[in-house]
């Protein structure tokens, strides 16, 4: 008989844990993409649409430094949620011993 | 069987690292493996029912008792408590229990053969390769198995093991094929000697892992094993299948490329939702073009939203595109193919690599976007507009930043004969120039050569990109790849086979279309044909039979009727030739090798020089092959060679291309026209050196290349050359009464003073004709008058003659020299003449009998 309770914790945290770990990284990267936040800091004082014109100019940089922040704050709070969600994921076999220990002490 | 325990180091290496099996590990189950695992999975659905109904249970006591609160479950005190405390232990435990097993094993080791490739890159690492930790967890179970129970027959253990799983089953039909063939090939496996597991068990894994390597599969599964089976144990008794070794690779090739793809697909797909469809990019740096945006396709959108296309084997091309594409500020790059080589398939897959953003960092965030100039040009009020707008579509695209821009069909926009043409290829020349502007023009072979080549200053700014015709091999993928389009449209199936023997067949009449195109279309026909006919299930058989009827030549297999044909084909050719035993036998077996497939594919059929004086049935032999091989006399293309006694006559045979000016050439647009035809050269030995040299070439590669630079094949032509060269010296030996064999022998020498010894070598026979001797010329007047009385009995006259009759044609007619034209020139003297006279005369008419008992004495009855 295998040792299944070692190995449950085995696959839990080193090769689960892993695969995810992985697809949050790549979920964080997806998000962060698709917020365009590079792309806007590359171009940060390039006018919008190549319109050269000092309105354009003008126009461009509160609209990209906008784009910028919340861009950020909505990537910071969706990293928090990764986070979240990784460490309970990480907790989930100890809570059976959390619960023991809660009630033996009570 | 040897102990296998421990770890043990295989005698083969891979580079410079060593490959160990762990054979502990792979024996630890004892044959149990597979069962446990069903077991485990069994146990986890259970314990996931169960913790569902205990959280049931734990929520709806409370609810009932109105004692509900979130944090019941942390409480022992009452049942709900405990009821949820171990529904949170069975659920965690049942997510381990049903866990992937694909992507890890028992070992603690999530390895795939993908890390290792890239690991093997690195030269410097030398740590040992541990082949269990690449396997997967179905063909492990069968190694454990094996190691348990130590089947006595291995091979036909393992075969029985594969055939049930999914991946197995799916391919077993890509060798048109199904599954109980295979059970039956295991049985004959079974009867066979020498597959104990001792010899066999660690050359399946090394060699299951060389496979799985090299197709670059994730793990060594059951595929690789399966594959590696055909590949060398099941080979012979594949062959008995009618699989040829050929079929096995191409299933690999096809297997390789296919979950290659499914892979890529799966990125793809999730990074196009990422590609701006739009013509706004991420940084919003771009500028509308309006002009552009009337008149384009952009094939980076048409992509994105999920428009997969792909092209097969052209990895090396793409990568080529793409370094000349992103090269320098600006660049422009020609493509040239033929129509139906795949060009748009192929830029599509560069817009394939865009969306996945798996390009170098100068075509990121960029849309490839094709410029319908004919669109535009169509809508224009006149050449002035047309002009404005493509001068604006340059001038928009230098602007925007975004664009790599696609000209479909240059030849077209810069078409000489147009007259807006030399102002168009101004306005390009100086878009390239002036502008940052990176684009790509495809053209086609044709097109290249009439209106771009002669312009220096146009081609000189373009990188020139070659597409090449795929090869048989890759064709057949790319059929594979369509396969699922037709089944769909027809519904119909359609066998391995027949995509095979159609990307063969394609060749024999489609001269001017290159694959996959003309491949592609000739399965359409066959399924249109097939629906038609109310099949379900297409053959190589009727994939044959469609082509046999565009050629007119049987191309299947040989029916009843043809083999008796065939078998008897010196009797039927001995119908119109007299005598010339030797020739007609080389020619008819030379047919007979042919039709049997045992000829060259790159040669023509067969080529002979027949040579001896005239009159004598080399014409006639030749039309005779014609009849019997092509089916119709009139499938012969004749050419007088004393007319290409000078060198410049050649391009009159291939033609010649001057300016924009084509001129067909006589032989190779007759051959692309007629490609199963017989080629006759008559009086050869009068053509020039040159004429000779190019037909060196027909004779030995099967190909000839035209003015315009399209290959002509020659591959299903007899060719036939015929010369009256010492005609009188074997005239004078064989009425000296000397043999066939010693008169060829005397007659050779002379004959390669004629001709090059290189060029009387590069025919399958040189036939001496021997003139005909009274004997024969009797023979042949008896045929000639039978002749005549054939056209006579369709005027309803019929026409008797006597043996007196031949005997006074032979006084008149023979003639040694001119053979059987004397007397055909007799025959119309004495008798032709002589009726034609009555006839006229209306002495004789329909419904009569004339009746020649000699030349002189005619009678009517």
């Amino acid at each position: 008989m295998k040792n299944y309770l070692f190995n449950f914790f085995l696959w839990w945290y080193l090769i689960n844990g892993r695969k995810i770990f992985e697809g949050m990284i790549a979920n964080w990267g997806y998000s962060l993409e698709s917020l365009k936040i590079v792309p806007m800091l590359n171009n940060f004082f390039m006018p919008l649409f190549q319109d050269y014109t000092w309105e354009g100019k003008l126009i461009a940089i509160p609209f990209r430094f906008i784009w910028v922040i919340f861009g950020l704050l909505f990537q910071f709070v969706y990293s928090i949620l990764l986070i979240f969600v990784f460490v309970v994921y990480l907790l989930i076999p100890f809570i059976p011993f959390v619960i023991i220990i809660y009630n033996f002490v009570k | 069987m040897k102990v296998l325990s421990g770890k043990e180091t295989i005698s083969s290496k891979i580079g410079d690292r060593v490959l160990t099996i762990n054979w502990d590990y792979l024996a630890s189950e004892l044959g149990a493996r597979k069962e446990l695992e069903d077991f485990e999975k069994a146990v986890g659905i259970f314990l996931r029912a169960l913790a569902l109904l205990f959280l049931i249970i734990a929520n709806i006591i409370p609810l009932i008792k109105q004692e509900w609160y979130l944090l019941n479950f942390v409480k022992f005190d009452n049942i709900s408590g405990w009821l949820s405390f171990f529904a949170i232990i069975f659920i965690t435990y049942s997510y381990y229990l049903l866990r992937n097993r694909d992507s890890y094993n028992d070992n603690y080791k999530a390895d795939t053969l993908f890390d290792l490739s890239g690991e093997l890159k690195d030269k410097k690492n030398k740590k040992e390769i541990e082949l269990t930790n690449y396997f997967d967890h179905d063909f492990l179970g069968i190694l454990d198995d094996v190691l348990a129970s130590e089947p006595e027959n291995f091979l036909s253990f393992l075969l029985e093991r594969l055939l049930p799983l999914e991946k197995v089953q799916m391919v077993i039909p890509r060798l048109g094929l199904d599954v109980n063939a295979f059970y039956e090939m295991q049985n004959r496996l079974s009867l066979e000697k020498n597959t104990h597991t001792d010899i066999w068990l660690k050359k399946v894994i090394y060699e299951s892992f060389l496979v799985a390597l090299n197709d670059e599969f994730e793990k060594v599964d059951e595929l690789s094993v399966f594959i590696f089976m055909c590949k060398d144990p099941l080979k012979q008794i594949l062959l008995n299948f009618d699989i040829q070794e050929q079929e096995v690779t191409a299933l690999e090739a096809w297997v390789k490329n296919h979950f290659l793809r499914e892979k890529y697909k799966k990125i793809f797909e999730k990074r196009a939702t990422l590609k701006p469809i739009s013509s706004v990019n991420r940084g919003y740096t771009t500028r509308y073009c309006p002009n552009l945006e009337k008149y384009s396709q952009d094939y980076t959108a048409q992509v994105a939203k999920s428009n997969y296309l792909f092209s097969i084997g052209r990895e090396q091309e793409l990568e080529k595109l793409i370094s000349s594409v992103q090269s320098g500020d600006s660049s422009a790059t020609l493509v040239i193919g033929e129509p139906g080589v795949g060009k748009t398939t192929f830029l599509k897959s560069l817009a394939v690599l865009m969306v996945a953003e798996d390009v170098p960092k100068t075509l990121q965030d960029k849309r490839l976007v094709n410029f319908e100039f004919m669109k535009a040009y169509a809508l224009s009020e006149n050449i002035e507009e047309f002009k404005k707008i493509v001068e604006k579509v340059f001038e928009e695209v230098n602007n925007t930043g975004n664009i790599i821009l696609v000209l479909e069909d240059f030849d077209q926009l810069v078409n000489a004969r147009s007259q807006f043409a030399s102002e168009v290829v101004g306005l390009v020349i100086k878009a390239i120039d002036n502008y940052k502007i990176r684009l790509i023009a495809t053209t086609n072979q044709e097109g290249y050569a009439r209106n771009i080549a002669n312009n220096k200053a146009l081609v000189s700014l373009f990188d020139l990109l070659y597409i090449e015709e795929p090869s048989d091999a890759i064709a057949v993928q790319i059929l594979f790849d369509e396969l699922d389009r037709f089944e769909q449209r027809y519904q119909v199936k359609v066998e391995f086979e027949a995509l095979t023997r159609a990307v063969e067949l394609s060749h024999e009449f489609d001269f001017d279309r290159v694959l996959p195109d003309k491949a592609l279309e000739l399965i359409d026909e066959t399924c249109s044909n097939a629906t038609l006919k109310g099949l379900t299930f297409i053959s190589e058989h009727d994939v044959e039979n469609i082509v046999s009827k565009k050629v007119g030549v049987n191309v299947g297999e040989i029916s009843a009727s043809e083999q008796k044909t065939l078998l008897s084909l010196e009797d039927k050719i001995h119908t119109r030739i007299i005598d010339q035993e030797q020739a007609v036998t080389a020619v008819a077996s030379a047919l007979r090798r042919a039709r049997a497939g045992l000829s060259s594919d790159k040669k023509p059929i067969a080529s002979f020089l027949f040579f001896g004086p005239t009159g004598v049935g080399k014409t006639e032999l030749a039309k005779a092959i014609a009849s019997e091989f092509y089916g119709d006399e009139k499938l012969m293309i004749r050419l007088d060679m004393s007319e290409y006694q000078e060198a410049e006559n050649l391009k009159r045979l291939i033609g010649e291309a001057n300016n924009d000016e084509f001129t067909g050439g006589y032989l190779t647009d007759a051959v692309r026209k007629k490609p199963y035809s017989l080629i006759l050269l008559d009086e050869i030995e009068k053509a020039n050196e040159r004429v000779l040299d190019l037909f060196l070439q027909v004779l030995d590669d099967g190909h000839l290349t035209d003015g315009l630079g399209r290959k002509v094949r020659f591959n299903n032509t007899i060719i036939i050359m015929t010369s009256n060269a010492c005609s009188n010296l074997i005239a004078d030996l064989i009425t000296e009464g000397k043999k066939y064999i010693d008169v060829y022998r005397a007659v050779s020498p002379q004959l390669r003073n004629v001709f090059r010894v290189e060029f009387l070598n590069r025919f399958d026979k040189v036939i001496m004709f021997k003139p005909l001797l009274p004997l024969e010329l009797l023979q042949v007047s008896k045929l000639l008058m039978e002749q005549e009385k054939s056209t006579l009995k369709e005027k309803g006259i019929e026409l008797l003659y006597s043996e007196q009759v031949l005997n006074e044609l032979i006084e008149e007619g023979y003639d040694p020299v001119y053979g059987a034209r004397e007397m055909r020139r007799v025959i119309q003297d004495n008798v032709e003449d002589k009726i034609a006279k009555l006839i006229i005369e209306k002495k004789l008419g329909s419904g009569q009998i004339v009746k020649l008992k000699g030349l002189e004495e005619i009678e009517i009855i």
